[in-house]
């Protein structure tokens, strides 16, 4: 009997304690609206909440590839009034050069009195999209082929190189992962992700194992690696280092609508053949084009795959090709998608074989934060 | 008369706050006093959310145990009330902070969820039940043992600064020289008593 008691008071209390920080949430939980300027568009926006919910609220989306977390530093933005004062975490993330110029991280600040925001131009065009997987096909062990359709009504315009954001909602909390667009911008109503699963990954993990017709929340598109109509008509080098092939493959669909009218050269690593996804694609489209040339190479290429070509790293293979054929063309540009240690090995051997460190253009997509 | 009746008090302030530091003499809140001690304004900021929250839980485990456990006949649930009780109170500080004083508020940051599982805070209410002060002597003891901690961490801080410009064997490393200068400053807190105990108080 005393041990049931004892129970039931245990019961009580935590009931007593919940319900008392539920009615104290109620109370203290700042009310009313404020107003928000962002840029040029003004609203009344919810006070307490983050600033990032608020601007979501208001319809300009941020990149947070942290989910609102304040460990990838993506929300940049300049407060020009309100706001208060940089919180601990933001004074990790930001130089206090950044912090003199009034940049903040809209994830850390919150919303309590009349705001004024400055945000880049390019960003006032992402969007929320509700997207229907129209195909999941298998590309390697663990990268999918994911295919999405917009609504009838909804256009997304993007530059190839750019990212969208996936939303994944948990009870408890929002999270974000970022993937670069792998299809081509001509296709305005349809868009595709390569995804790659990784070991305990959430939103990768939950991309998989989608059924085609399920609908998703993204945002965007995001990102400054971009394809601009200038690089038609000068040498590009693409390097992709993996699942990093991606933005790769929506430059490389862009460029081919054009009839590669300067030298395209594709370098494609991979740990081994599997995960060497789109290659007889790539070498096909070598055959029927001349100024584009195909460059596989595997790091780890196992017995039974067979493999004769190119073995090592990939900025160890780029090397050795551009002591046969030296990108002299001033205009040349490279663009890298991989793993940070893979992106700097490759810049290193771009700026020594002459390429001009504002010409190369990196996107790095371990996002895993 | 007033002079009988606060010295008892003044005593106990003192032997909470510096001969039986509730750092240095029972080990206790370890943890943050040497982790957050590599920065004094943060190191600051910490000992003063742990007073303030010491206080305040104090006060409510006191009243826990007294109207509800005791009469009940639940003493042997304290360890498991106490818990949730800091938990709770951690949660409701913040919350009335982040409302009213947003300053404050950003200044404790990351502290003030970290608190809920210092052990210095459950410690110093478990010690009040056990040596059942009164509520008065259990607010005294609590204050000293914040203010003690506080003093420590803010001690240490200082020190480590002075640390990171002195050569110190690799093998030592940060937590190993801590925790010596730690044990510097209990000794010489130990010795503070005996002076005290002399001198009468």
């Amino acid at each position: 009997m005393s041990y049931l008691l004892a129970i039931l008071l245990i019961n009580l209390f935590v009931l007593l304690l919940c319900s008392l920080l539920t009615i104290a949430g109620r109370l203290l939980q700042q009310s009313g609206r404020v107003l928000l300027k962002v840029n040029e568009r003004e609203s009344e926006v919810d006070c307490g909440q983050t600033l990032l919910a608020s601007m979501a609220q208001q319809g300009t989306f941020l990149p947070a590839a942290c989910g609102g977390k304040g460990t990838c530093g993506r929300c940049q933005v300049k407060i020009e009034m309100g706001g208060g004062h940089p919180t601990a975490l933001e004074r990790l993330q930001l130089t206090p050069a950044q912090i003199a110029a009034l940049m903040r991280l809209a994830c850390q600040v919150r919303v309590r009195e009349d705001i004024r925001v400055m945000v880049a131009a390019e960003l006032m065009t992402a969007r929320a999209y509700r997207a229907r997987l129209l195909r999941s096909e298998p590309a390697g062990p663990d990268i999918r082929l994911l295919s999405f359709a917009l609504d009838a009504d909804q256009r997304l315009e993007f530059l190839p190189g750019q990212y969208m954001q996936v939303v994944f909602n948990q009870p408890w909390e929002r999270v974000l992962r970022a993937y670069s667009i792998s299809s081509a911008p001509s296709l305005q109503n349809e868009f595709s992700l390569d995804v790659q699963r990784i070991d305990g990954g959430l939103v990768s993990t939950y991309l998989h194992e989608l059924q085609p017709g399920s609908v998703i929340e993204v945002t965007g598109p995001f990102g400054e690696m971009t394809l601009q109509p200038q690089h038609n008509e000068t040498t590009l080098v693409l390097v992709a280092g993996g699942v990093g092939l991606a933005p790769i493959r929506s430059m490389i669909a862009q460029l081919q609508q054009h009839g590669f009218k300067s030298p395209v050269l594709l370098f494609h690593g991979a740990r081994s053949r599997e995960n060497l996804y789109f290659e007889s694609y790539f070498r096909d489209l070598a055959r029927n084009f001349a100024n584009f040339c195909y460059f596989p190479a595997l790091s780890q290429p196992m017995l039974e795959d067979g493999w004769t070509g190119q073995k090592g790293m990939i900025h160890q293979i780029l090397e050795l090709q551009l002591q046969s054929m030296p990108i002299s063309e001033p205009g040349a540009a490279a663009f890298i998608c991989g793993p940070a240690p893979m992106m700097q090995a490759v810049t290193k051997v771009l700026v020594a074989k002459g390429l001009a460190s504002d010409r190369i253009m990196t996107d790095p997509f371990d996002f895993n934060i | 008369m007033e002079t009988t009746s606060l010295m008892p008090l003044l005593g106990l302030l003192f032997t909470a706050a510096i001969s039986e530091n509730v750092a240095l003499y029972y080990f206790l809140g370890m943890c943050p006093l040497i982790s957050i001690s590599s920065d004094l304004k943060a190191a600051f900021q910490m000992g003063i959310t742990v007073s303030l929250v010491m206080l305040i839980t104090v006060a409510a485990d006191y009243a826990i145990f007294h109207l509800v456990l005791r009469p009940l006949g639940f003493e042997y649930l304290q360890l498991l009330f106490f818990i949730l009780t800091i938990a709770a109170v951690t949660q409701l500080l913040e919350e009335f902070l982040d409302r009213f004083f947003p300053a404050i508020h950003a200044a404790f940051g990351i502290f003030l969820p970290l608190i809920a599982v210092n052990c210095a805070i459950l410690g110093v209410s478990m010690f009040v039940v056990l040596r059942e002060y009164d509520l008065v002597s259990s607010l005294v003891y609590a204050a000293g043992s914040g203010l003690g901690w506080l003093l420590v961490i803010c001690l240490l801080a200082a020190l480590r600064r002075r640390v990171e410009m002195s050569s110190v064997s690799p093998h030592l490393g940060k937590t190993g020289i801590t925790m010596i200068l730690a044990a510097i400053i209990a000794m010489a807190f130990s010795g503070l008593a005996e002076v005290v105990v002399r001198g009468g108080i």
